[in-house]
């Protein structure tokens, strides 16, 4: 018979065990509201999950499996792209923002932080990568600088070159990332510029997200 | 009368609830000394917490809000950037390494002016942003910039550095590697540009993250 839920003073071993096939969990509560479950999902390929509530399978924060890959399906997480161009940016100074102008595409948004304005609003303190890619179009030989800041509440992380004789056929991609400390409720942007010419640089957009802001709370 | 700590062997349901509004844990031990403690922190918004020592609240290693959130406020990530300007440091082909004296946060305290030590064998995602200042002044003819571990020593290249700087003398690269080191392994960053003149400067702001270092424990 299997072993069923038991504490072995002797070894320090407190076991837990349906004794049948079924779900092996700790409920943890606080004056009879069930706040959260640890334990294995049986139904679930024998995962081991910490799950807020009272069930191992809803509202499931943390989720390792038997090979020992960890993943968190309500983790701060988000990807969102420039479906479609926006001509007439910038060129001339004009500080562009990713979404400001064209609404961005969700690709996904864990915990939904982030708007297609491409702002994104950190849920919790902590520390964030965040990545930022911008495709300009439209440029010349002109436009002596390029630029793609990523705009947090305490902090502008920035790129910056001449892109007069680097680019090709007009076109140029840059990117930036970084690690970041946000407060709860600080927001992050993405923004571009381009100088030297009149405003008749374009960011080019489309399914293949060249002009995107992602991001990821890390710890 | 709320339930208190139970064992249901019917039902494989180990609860814990003391019965009133407080914490709610189970507490690891070996031998009388306090190792870990994990369950739920009344006093933090019923956040589940695993805690090194007797306290949920202190040392706290991973938490989980009721949303989901997780965060881990011991894991390693670091970010340190350059405040004001140190000049005339390349351009002859010296190597100049980062000093980055400035820290934004230190999760861990693992960086230590110009070098960060990985805690732990692990995989990590390092990063150096660059602002480059005096380049048309130098006229250096190549350059790179250079992620230095234990192990290896990224590096990305300047084929034609005369070319990059904006309207003015100056433009700005970033790097970054996803690298696996091992506990005690180290990383340093530096910069080389050859060819011309002890004159290049990188540019640092107490304002704005032009100059700097970002890394972080990923798994």
């Amino acid at each position: 018979m299997a072993q069923i839920n038991s504490i072995n003073n002797a070894t320090s071993k407190l076991t837990i065990d349906p004794g049948a096939s079924g779900n092996s969990f700790v409920q943890f509560n606080v004056n009879a509201s069930s706040k959260f479950i640890v334990g294995i999902d049986d139904s679930a390929s024998d995962v081991f999950k910490i799950s807020q509530g009272s069930a191992l399978g809803t509202n499931d924060t943390f989720i390792m499996n038997t090979s020992g890959v960890p993943r968190m399906p309500l983790q701060a997480a988000f990807l969102g792209y420039l479906p479609s161009t926006d001509t007439n940016a910038t060129g001339d100074t004009t500080q562009y923002t990713l979404g400001g102008t064209t609404a961005l595409t969700k690709v996904f948004d864990q915990g939904t932080n982030f708007t297609t304005a491409g702002v994104f609003t950190a849920p919790v303190t902590g520390r964030y990568h965040l990545s930022g890619m911008i495709y300009l179009g439209a440029l010349t030989s002109s436009n002596n600088l390029a630029t793609i800041d990523i705009v947090t509440t305490a902090t502008i992380y920035d790129i910056n070159f001449n892109c007069s004789s680097v680019i090709s056929s007009g076109k140029l991609s840059i990117g930036i990332n970084t690690m970041a400390s946000m407060t709860a409720g600080d927001t992050a942007f993405v923004r571009t510029r381009a100088e030297g010419t009149s405003k008749v640089v374009s960011v080019l957009g489309g399914a293949n997200a060249n002009s995107s802001f992602s991001g990821y709370l890390v710890c | 009368m709320a339930q208190v700590n139970s064992i249901n062997n019917k039902t494989s349901q180990l609860t814990v609830d003391p019965g009133a509004t407080a914490n709610s844990f189970i507490q690891y031990n070996v031998n009388a000394s306090n190792k870990f403690i994990m369950g739920i922190d009344n006093s933090a918004s019923n956040a589940f917490k695993i805690s090194a020592g007797s306290a949920l609240g202190t040392t706290d290693t991973f938490i989980t809000t009721t949303a989901g959130i997780i965060t881990r406020p011991l894991q390693c990530a670091f970010a340190y950037r350059n405040s004001s300007i140190a000049s005339n440091v390349t351009g002859d082909g010296t190597a100049y390494t980062l000093a980055a004296t400035t820290k934004i946060f230190d999760q861990g305290s693992n960086f230590s002016s110009p070098t960060f030590t990985a805690p732990v064998t692990g995989y990590y995602y390092l990063s150096v942003k660059m602002y480059i200042r005096n380049e048309p002044t130098a006229a250096s003819t190549s350059g790179t910039i250079a992620i230095i571990t234990t192990a290896r020593t990224y590096t990305f290249f300047l084929d034609n550095p005369s070319v990059l700087p904006n309207s003015g003398t100056d433009f700005v690269e970033s790097v970054y590697v996803f690298t696996n080191m091992t506990a005690a392994d180290t990383m340093t960053t530096t910069l080389t540009m050859s060819g011309g003149t002890k004159t290049i400067s990188m540019f640092g702001s107490a304002a704005q993250f032009y100059t700097g270092i970002t890394g972080s424990l990923i798994c």
